[in-house]
């Protein structure tokens, strides 16, 4: 057994490509990700309760279901559902979207939550507008608590991102796999992926890990 | 004064009228999106779902859910001796070791599931020369990243016992061995318990990335029959229900279990 560096640097820019729609993916997901937890977080709080009943139940299914499943789910079922055609690269942006998005309305509820009541009621008491009272006072004490686990969700996407190759999108993973078939040094190339996906993913667990230390050094 | 009630008013006027907007707008949003999505449905296909093939199927789902269960609970078992011994080394006073057990838990913790089991079917044989079957790399895979996960969890639970524990049983003279089985070690599962309830449902979730293996777990069966049939929105969905299913009632023993310590402590 030999390692070949050779044909890893003669097939880099391919690999480095695959990463590059890796990043494309997490970010384009992280973003309606975004959008459902707000959204869900939203009907959590503030809806009637029959949207607080939907929203929670969203967040407890979409929690419970295993990631392939949707991806699959969408992949087969979309075409046939719906009228128009996605290709495999929204619908796998949108299948890694839709757990996470209920994933970050849990956070985000947590977060606001968190916020004690007398801040709020401080805030009004001074007269604080309500725009202010959310810019000034809500955000940035409840994005200190977002923070953590929205960089942890991000880790989930982008491991999550490499089943997105069962659909065909050439993300890293999928790459890695072509390449190691065609020059069947799938050892080479297998473990570059993994060091690539190590790498992307320690500063960002890392952090987590020393923003968790430190959040909870402080309640001590 | 009197501007200071004017202010306070105004304020809260436009909080009330704020909120109002608030309280409606994911409703109006929501209702949006579901008459857009209603609107993009194929709804004369939808109307002629033909669950028999569920039914046709059952055996072959049936030994798929049985291979699903039998992998995690496997694999998790593995990986909680594995946890156990490396939560016992990194206590060792020898620092190499614990470097290497950090790095460790480090490198599988963040390793895509799917990228280790990639590597552990196509590229350790390489190394090992021993070529393992698709089911025999997912359950290495599995049992190798929830050790990594489980190692935390185990460290934590023992670091969580007092010191006065440790004091204690080496003033009684307890051995090593004895000591770890007999006082640290059980205090310390029931303080693992929640989070390795956990862990199990994430792995549970987590089976179904085998199948991009085609490792024959639930997920594998559902592939292989709406490939065969052309009925995956059947197929999908109840195998979604399935997992709904067990991964609730999983919760809710887990649940039910964390109870049961709890009111034996006290």
């Amino acid at each position: 057994m030999s390692f070949d560096t050779q044909i890893v640097w003669q097939n880099l820019p391919s690999l480095l490509y695959g990463l590059r729609l890796t990043i494309v993916i997490v970010i384009l997901s992280l973003f309606f990700a975004g959008v459902i937890g707000v959204l869900i977080c939203a009907g959590m709080l503030l809806g009637s309760p029959v949207v607080r009943r939907i929203s929670a139940d969203y967040v407890s299914i979409f929690r419970a279901l295993p990631e392939p499943i949707i991806i699959f789910w969408l992949y087969y079922c979309s075409p046939l559902i719906l009228n128009t055609k996605l290709t495999a690269f929204e619908t796998g942006a949108i299948a890694l979207a839709i757990p996470s998005g209920a994933y970050l309305a849990e956070i985000f509820r947590a977060g606001i939550q968190a916020i004690p009541r007398g801040q709020i009621e401080a805030a009004r008491a001074l007269g604080l507008p309500p725009f202010w009272l959310l810019w000034d006072v809500l955000v940035p004490q409840a994005l200190r608590i977002m923070i953590p686990p929205t960089l942890g969700i991000v880790t989930i996407l982008i491991k999550n991102s490499a089943l997105v190759s069962a659909l065909g999108v050439e993300e890293l993973f999928y790459r890695a796999n072509v390449l190691g078939g065609q020059t069947f040094h799938y050892f080479e190339f297998l473990t570059v992926t993994a060091i690539i996906y190590f790498m992307l993913i320690l500063p960002l667990s890392a952090a987590v890990q020393f923003q968790e230390q430190r959040l909870s050094a402080r309640h001590r | 004064m009197v501007s200071d009630k004017g202010i306070a008013r105004r304020g809260t006027s436009g909080l009330a009228a704020g909120a109002a907007f608030a309280r409606s707008l994911p409703i109006i949003i929501g209702l949006g999106l579901v008459a857009w999505l209603a609107w993009g449905v194929n709804w004369s296909f939808v109307s002629n779902l033909d669950f028999t093939v569920i039914y046709k199927y059952r055996v072959a789902l049936f030994e798929g859910l049985v291979n699903t269960v039998w992998i995690t609970f496997a694999s998790l078992l593995l990986g909680l001796i594995l946890a156990i011994i490396f939560a016992l080394l990194a206590n060792v006073r020898y620092a190499p070791l614990r470097w290497i057990i950090v790095f460790y838990v480090e490198v599988l913790r963040d390793v895509p599931l799917v990228v280790a089991l990639f590597w552990i079917h196509f590229a350790l044989p390489v190394v090992t020369g021993i070529s393992t079957s698709v089911f025999e790399s997912g359950f290495i895979a599995m049992a190798l990243q929830s050790s990594a996960y489980l190692t935390d969890a185990v460290r934590a639970g023992v670091q969580a016992i007092p010191k006065g524990q440790w004091d204690a049983a080496d003033a009684l003279g307890f051995t090593t061995a004895r000591k770890w089985l007999d006082i640290i070690l059980p205090q310390a599962f029931r303080i693992i318990i929640p989070p390795l309830a956990n862990i199990a449902l994430g792995y549970f979730k987590a089976s179904s990335v085998l199948a991009l293996l085609s490792v024959g777990e639930l997920t594998t069966v559902a592939t292989r029959i709406s490939n065969y049939t052309f009925k995956p929105i059947e197929t999908f969905t109840f195998v979604a229900f399935v997992y709904l299913v067990l991964g609730y009632s999983l919760s809710w023993l887990t649940f039910r279990l964390e109870n049961l310590f709890e009111t034996k402590r006290i």
